[in-house]
């Protein structure tokens, strides 16, 4: 008996193996055929009592509802809110930019403004802290009035936030809009002054010179694009909305200009800057396949 | 640098357009000018005086006039005196008399001011006093003592008019 059970123990093994190798092999088989019509389907539903669920919100904002009843939890996958993925790490880039707006204007005429330089921080390359620093003068003489504007170079700042609305795309071209907050703290006076009273044949010659500082604060709405030019270096080009929001005064009046702002009575201008990137990581180096050779 | 040079033009193109776009133009007066208006003193409503003229104290030339009819008069301030005078003639025929002419003597303080880009430099006028007379003005009054180039009404001359009920009670100029 035992001298058969010997012999069957190898067939047997050999019949377990085989049984076991179709086993996994028809686990593995998908079919892709449609159950037919008149299969057994499972047509019994999860009833949920609505009256039971309390709602309750996850860490992430997403409605909970809890059966208290049973206990389970249902997420409302109709209330989700979408998770927006970041791409680019935290601290993505740094930014530096020469503003040569208001240069390139004096070659068309513009009689104020002498430049500034700006650095940004990109966060995830979508929030960019700006901080600008740049310095204003003026000396203009409109032609048709009876004075001369001057103010002396003096520095103003800027800061402020870019949101960029590109920013799992590519760094190397960005659409942004953005908001600064400026200050600034300069000396103005008007000379050759000509005050004329037709009627009694008097003419004056006069000089306005409040003598002390005057300051002012403005804010600026930003809308611009970044465009990679090569290597580390982009152009930019920016429209300004701005508006003051305080100022000094004195009883000689208020100033025309104001460095970083412009003249008061233009409500949009602009800025085109030259701009080198520095990334702050290094890009992702792409897996190598190593096999056997 | 091609490209920057490109970029650079095509910007101030751009910005050239929008700030040509800034320049309203001064909308007030390009000095400092006290406005007048007459008012009856019996209905206390602007009237319109005919047959005036006015003139600076001290000078030959009439300001307005002669045989104007005005309802609203600028008179500007001496910018280089601390007080201006005009008078005024009545130049109906019952009315042209040397002694019904009126004066008004304005006594003030200047400041040179900076008003606007477009409106320019200019000197602004505080009124610390008026003396006039009362012929045929009955009364002088400053609505507001701070002359500024805004085209606003800062002095309120009454003259004595006719109540048409009641003729010849009073003068009519």
């Amino acid at each position: 008996m035992s001298r058969i059970a010997k012999m069957l123990s190898p067939v047997a093994a050999v019949l377990l193996l085989l049984l076991t190798a179709m086993t996994v092999s028809a686990q593995r088989r998908v079919t892709p055929v449609t159950p037919s019509g008149g299969g057994v389907q499972n047509t019994e539903k999860t009833e949920i009592d609505r009256s039971r669920l309390a709602e309750k919100h996850d860490a992430n904002g997403n409605i909970i509802l809890v059966d208290t009843v049973t206990g389970k939890e249902f997420v409302d996958t109709t209330a989700m809110i979408p998770m927006t993925k970041m791409i680019y790490p935290l601290m993505d880039a740094v930014t530096v930019g020469v503003n040569i707006w208001d240069p390139a204007m004096r070659l068309f005429g513009q009689k104020y403004g002498l430049g500034d330089v700006w650095a940004e921080l990109s966060l995830h390359n979508r929030y960019k802290p700006v901080f600008e620093a740049g310095i204003g003068m003026i000396d203009d003489t409109p032609s048709g009035n009876n004075y001369t504007f001057k103010s002396g170079a003096a520095p103003y700042f800027k800061i402020g936030m870019n949101y960029n609305f590109l920013y799992n795309s590519t760094p190397d071209y960005q659409v942004y809009a953005g908001i600064r907050y400026g200050f600034t703290s300069f000396k103005w006076k008007v000379e050759n002054v000509t005050v004329t009273d037709q009627y009694w044949d008097d003419v004056s010659h006069i000089t306005i010179d409040p003598g002390k500082r005057s300051s002012a604060g403005y804010f600026e709405l930003v809308a611009g694009i970044k465009v990679k030019i090569g290597g580390p270096w982009s152009l930019g080009w920016a429209l300004r909305y701005h508006s003051i929001l305080h100022e000094s005064d004195t009883p000689f009046g208020k100033s025309m200009y104001i460095p970083g702002y412009g003249k008061r009575n233009g409500a949009i201008t602009g800025s085109f800057s030259i701009m080198y990137t520095l990334p702050l990581n290094k890009p992702a180096v792409p897996e190598v396949d190593i096999s056997d050779t | 640098m091609g490209k920057i040079l490109e970029a650079v033009f095509a910007s101030a193109v751009v910005a050239t357009a929008f700030t040509g776009c800034n320049t309203t133009g001064c909308t007030d007066n390009q000095n400092s000018l006290p406005l007048a208006g007459f008012y009856s003193m019996s209905t206390k409503t602007a009237i319109t005086v005919d047959s005036i003229g006015i003139g600076g104290v001290g000078r030959d030339s009439l300001f307005y006039g002669p045989d104007s009819r005005l309802s609203q008069v600028y008179l500007p301030f001496r910018s280089q005196q601390d007080e201006t005078a005009y008078y005024i003639r009545y130049m109906s025929k019952a009315l042209d008399y040397p002694e019904l002419i009126d004066t008004l003597r304005f006594h003030y303080t200047s400041q040179p001011y900076f008003a606007s880009e477009e409106c320019g430099a200019m000197y602004r006028y505080t009124i610390t006093r008026l003396d006039y007379t009362r012929h045929l003005i009955d009364s002088v009054g400053i609505v507001d003592s701070l002359i500024t180039n805004a085209e606003l009404e800062r002095i309120h001359i009454y003259f004595r008019t006719a109540d048409p009920e009641k003729p010849g009670e009073e003068v009519a100029p």
